[in-house]
């Protein structure tokens, strides 16, 4: 596809103007290869914002605040730190800059994942899981090929597994598993959650999107 | 192969349902470049905006196709063909099809489909047919149908041919004649390879005489067609007994996003207000007007002038890195709460390009707290929001520019052009070095210069006409002009007025012509519409890239021209423009005028746009002096947009575009001025926004 694709872009590069010819686009970025540049064209440089530190001493300090990510289809594993909190809802952003948007510790959003979760309600997943099981509908959204909104219904069954050890990187610990069957006509997946004692979610597997495939969200 | 295979994710984790649009229905081309068997159309339908270019080679003919699924049901090819031995002489021709589906397959029931093929002139090329396709299994396609003109008995082509053509698109013609059989079958033993067998009861290529350009043994033609990867087909076959034929063809869609939704970086959640460490009003104003700049700088949007009040603030400023003007809307929106005091609730966003705003989209920041991440958000934040035209300047603290007023460049260029004085094919790359300077954001002098790294010889002569040579002597500007100026011209936007856009443009816009172009655009912010006037006096510059009027004529002590032609040409050129977008995915414009060889006529084109920047389209030009000796019966032409970001998948507001003119001339020939207003001003209004809004979040 990328060479049909670069294939197709030399032909649109390739333009002059004149009779009854291809005829020059005037536009920026009609050349595909490589050009020596200066000054501030159209796409403006851009500068680095310094993000704090996720140094050993940092997660030591505060392991409450991180969180090991890892969505292995795409090799990121990395640790994320929070960035943005109002009550149940949370913002981390992992050491490359991708962030993820929990509802109660169940995933709402990512973004910087190319095939990102554009938005998938986390309303009564918690109730469920407090529960110790239960049905909930939730609405997922992405992106289609033309940037439209597409979204589906889902129907998500949520079963207690009972304890397990899970390794958390820094420890080990019992937590109880639950999973989270959600299908639609379009799309079947499996969550899965290990909360503590007090009910929180201390990992879980959560889909991000068919391309990107689940993240495994340890918490320090 | 299963030709009605449907796709397969491969996580074993994830069943996502193929849609339509992603099933692979076995189809492949034939050697005229459309869905068919080997050298005979088919029923079958592309994928929606299938895009496939396909070259053809056989024994003294070559055809170069390019066709495009208009809509799940409507396709359009041009074709551009030679055959040897014509007429005295080689053909050299292009050509447009159509087809439509009429139904498609649905059981037992076949697909049904009716084409014109080569249909807006008499060539040899030209015919009709009615086909009928239906897949049988997994693996046979069976297809049948009736043919005319080139498809059908020679008689009835042979008539068309020598028919004096009055100037019209000859209807009169279509599905008249003997019309024979013809038919095949396909067989697709596994997924690479596909076997076909037809017959093709038209009797035949012929000469301009009638003698058969081929020998014609047998009705039989076979193929095979390898498909060694998705996107790229290879056919190889025998026609008639005694031709063998090879064929590529490369297929793309706009709706194959090979990077999803690209590789954009995360952007700065929402800070909420009470809860994050917000700025307090106690910063300075100066302070906080240079945060936002940096900030937003770092995201790649250029900070104009800022407006700040105890509620309110406004931005105007600059994406110079996302494609969707909606995406940079969210993206700015979403900064600017990490950094305006808690007391500010109102934020209106100005996004400009050329140094002019294009409107005033204002946001409650307690609905972009509560939105973000909320499903339904991406609807409820554009119908929360309000459109405007932008504001004046008052009240607005312009921010020290920092960036460069000089920008520069080179880079390599490469062309193809068609029908340059007698070369059917010429092609031409090189060095062009450009660059700009900004004397204002709305006042720009920019320029480039190419060296062509080819030698293009003076042409022996060039056809003469009634009308003033504006085009045909472009083989000369090559020969002559090299290394010369491509452009070079102050360009100066300005807003007269509310809804209103302007550009003044002076110097030398294009290889051929120079002048003063003026422009005048009246675009209502939320409408779907708008109208422009432009108005051109140029003159014909010489033809060695230099600075130089007049004198085009003349190359290697040769006059070119015709003794009537104007030999020191200027002129009043320009048009009324409506533009109108018929859907989200249909723009319409229609635009009436005095062309530049100084005739009075009108254009009509019509794009399919797609929600990822794709732009495919055409237009059609008639004129008064369409029509006279040496000119086409009207100009004709497609266009393609790509946007760079689709290819490479960061972030871009960069695209590739070609033009192909199909039937052109001097007569319909328009000024080429870089910087007209529609195109740019279009993306910071209303339909614009709405179409890519589905990035406002990302």
């Amino acid at each position: 596809m990328k060479w049909t694709l670069l294939a197709a872009a030399a032909l649109l590069t390739a333009c002059s103007n004149g009779q009854t010819n291809f005829s020059l686009s005037s536009l920026p970025g009609a050349s595909i290869i490589g050009a020596i540049r200066g000054g501030d064209r159209d796409h403006f440089a851009t500068t680095e914002i310094e993000t704090p530190g996720f140094t050993a001493q940092a997660i030591a300090d505060n392991p409450e605040n991180f969180m090991i990510v890892d969505v292995p289809n795409i090799g990121l594993n990395q640790p994320a730190r929070i960035v943005q909190k109002n009550g149940p809802d949370e913002t981390w952003a992992a050491q490359s800059g991708a962030t993820f948007a929990f509802h109660d510790g169940v995933m709402v959003a990512t973004r910087g994942l190319i095939d990102d979760l554009l938005t998938l309600s986390g309303a009564g997943v918690r109730n469920a899981l407090a529960a110790g099981g239960g049905t909930v509908t939730r609405t997922l959204e992405r992106l289609d090929d033309l940037d439209r909104l597409s979204t589906l219904v889902l129907t998500c069954t949520i079963t207690g597994d009972g304890p397990e050890v899970v390794n958390l990187g820094l420890r080990e610990a019992e937590l109880a598993k639950f999973t989270e069957h959600c299908a639609s006509p379009a799309l079947v997946f499996d969550n899965a959650y290990w909360l503590d004692p007090e009910g929180r979610i201390i990992a879980s597997r959560q889909l991000v999107s068919p391309g990107v495939g689940y993240a495994r969200l340890n918490r320090l | 192969m299963n030709l009605r295979r449907t796709l397969a994710l491969g996580s074993a984790m994830v069943a996502l349902a193929a849609p339509a649009l992603a099933q692979d229905r076995g189809l492949t081309y034939s050697l005229y470049g459309t869905p068919g068997l080997i050298d005979l159309p088919s029923a079958m339908a592309a994928n929606d905006g299938q895009i496939a270019g396909t070259l053809a080679l056989s024994q003294g003919e070559s055809r170069t196709a390019f066709t495009f699924q208009m809509s799940p049901r409507l396709s359009g090819t041009f074709r551009y063909s030679s055959l040897q031995d014509y007429d005295a002489g080689s053909y050299y021709g292009r050509g447009l099809d159509l087809r439509y589906q009429l139904m498609d397959e649905d059981g037992w029931r076949p697909a049904l489909a009716v084409g014109l093929q080569d249909f807006l002139q008499d060539s040899p090329y030209s015919g009709e047919y009615v086909v009928a396709t239906s897949t049988i299994g997994d693996s046979f396609r069976v297809t049948a149908g009736l043919g005319w003109g080139r498809l059908g008995d020679y008689a009835g082509l042979a008539d068309r041919l020598a028919a004096p053509s009055d100037g019209a698109v000859p209807a009169d013609h279509w599905f008249r004649g003997t019309p024979a059989l013809f038919g095949g079958i396909e067989w697709a033993p596994n997924e690479r390879f596909l076997f076909k067998a037809e017959y093709d009861g038209s009797d035949g290529y012929r000469a301009a005489d009638g003698t058969p350009l081929l020998d014609n043994r047998s009705p039989l033609n076979f193929g095979v067609t390898w498909r060694p990867k998705p996107g790229y087909q290879v056919g190889l076959a025998v026609l008639h007994g005694s031709e063998v034929a090879l064929s590529g063809t490369l297929l793309f869609n706009p709706h194959d996003r090979p990077y999803a939704m690209g590789l954009d970086s995360a952007p700065v959640p929402v800070a909420v207000r009470g809860v994050a460490a917000a700025a307090s009003w106690d910063r300075p104003a100066a302070d906080l007007r240079t945060a936002i700049t940096a900030a937003l700088a770092a995201d790649g949007f250029r900070v104009d002038s800022v407006e700040l009040t105890d509620r309110a603030a406004r931005i105007r400023y600059t994406n110079g890195t996302y494609r969707a003007e909606a995406q940079g809307l969210g993206r700015v929106a979403r900064i600017l709460t990490t950094l305006l005091p808690p007391g500010i609730e109102t934020i209106t966003l100005e996004p400009m390009r050329q140094g002019i705003a294009l409107s005033a989209v204002t946001f409650r920041r307690s609905d972009l707290e509560t939105l973000e991440n909320a499903p339904g958000g991406t609807r409820a934040i554009f119908d929360r929001a309000t459109f405007a035209d932008a504001g004046g300047r008052a009240g607005l603290v312009a921010v020290p520019q920092d960036a460069s007023r000089l920008s520069w460049g080179i880079a390599p260029y490469g062309s193809v052009a068609f029908f340059r004085g007698r070369d059917p094919i010429s092609l031409d790359f090189g060095l062009q070095a450009s660059a700009r300077y900004s004397f204002a954001p709305n006042l720009v002098l920019s320029g480039a210069v190419r060296y062509s790294l080819i030698s293009h010889d003076l042409p022996g002569s060039i056809s003469s006409g009634p009308v003033q040579p504006v085009r045909r002597l472009s083989s000369l500007y090559s020969a002559e002009g090299n290394p010369g100026i491509t452009n070079l011209q102050l360009t100066w936007y300005s807003r007269p007025g509310h809804n209103l856009y302007s550009r003044v443009s002076l110097g030398y816009f294009e290889t051929m012509f120079g002048g003063v172009s003026t422009e005048l655009l009246y675009s209502p912010v939320d409408t779907r519409w708008a109208i422009g006037a432009e108005l051109n006096y140029v003159a014909q510059r010489a033809n060695d890239g230099g600075l130089g009027f007049g004198g085009y004529c003349e190359a290697g002590g040769h006059d070119y021209c015709d003794p009537s032609d104007d030999h020191d040409y200027r002129t009043l050129t320009g048009h009324l423009s409506l533009y109108y977008g018929l859907s989200d995915q249909l723009q319409a414009q229609v635009d009436v005028g005095r062309y530049l060889a100084g005739e009075w006529g009108a254009t009509v084109a019509l794009d399919r746009e797609f929600g990822n920047g794709w732009r495919i389209g055409g237009q059609v030009t008639v004129t008064d002096a369409h029509g006279l000796a040496g000119q086409d019966d009207y100009s004709a032409g497609i266009r393609i947009s790509m946007p760079a970001d689709f290819l490479y998948g960061t972030p871009s507001r960069g695209r590739s575009g070609a033009s192909l003119g199909l039937y052109s001339g001097d007569a319909g020939s328009r000024l080429g001025v870089s910087g007209r207003l529609y195109d740019f001003v279009r993306e910071g209004q209303v339909p614009d926004l709405e179409t890519g809004w589905g990035r406002f979040w990302r």
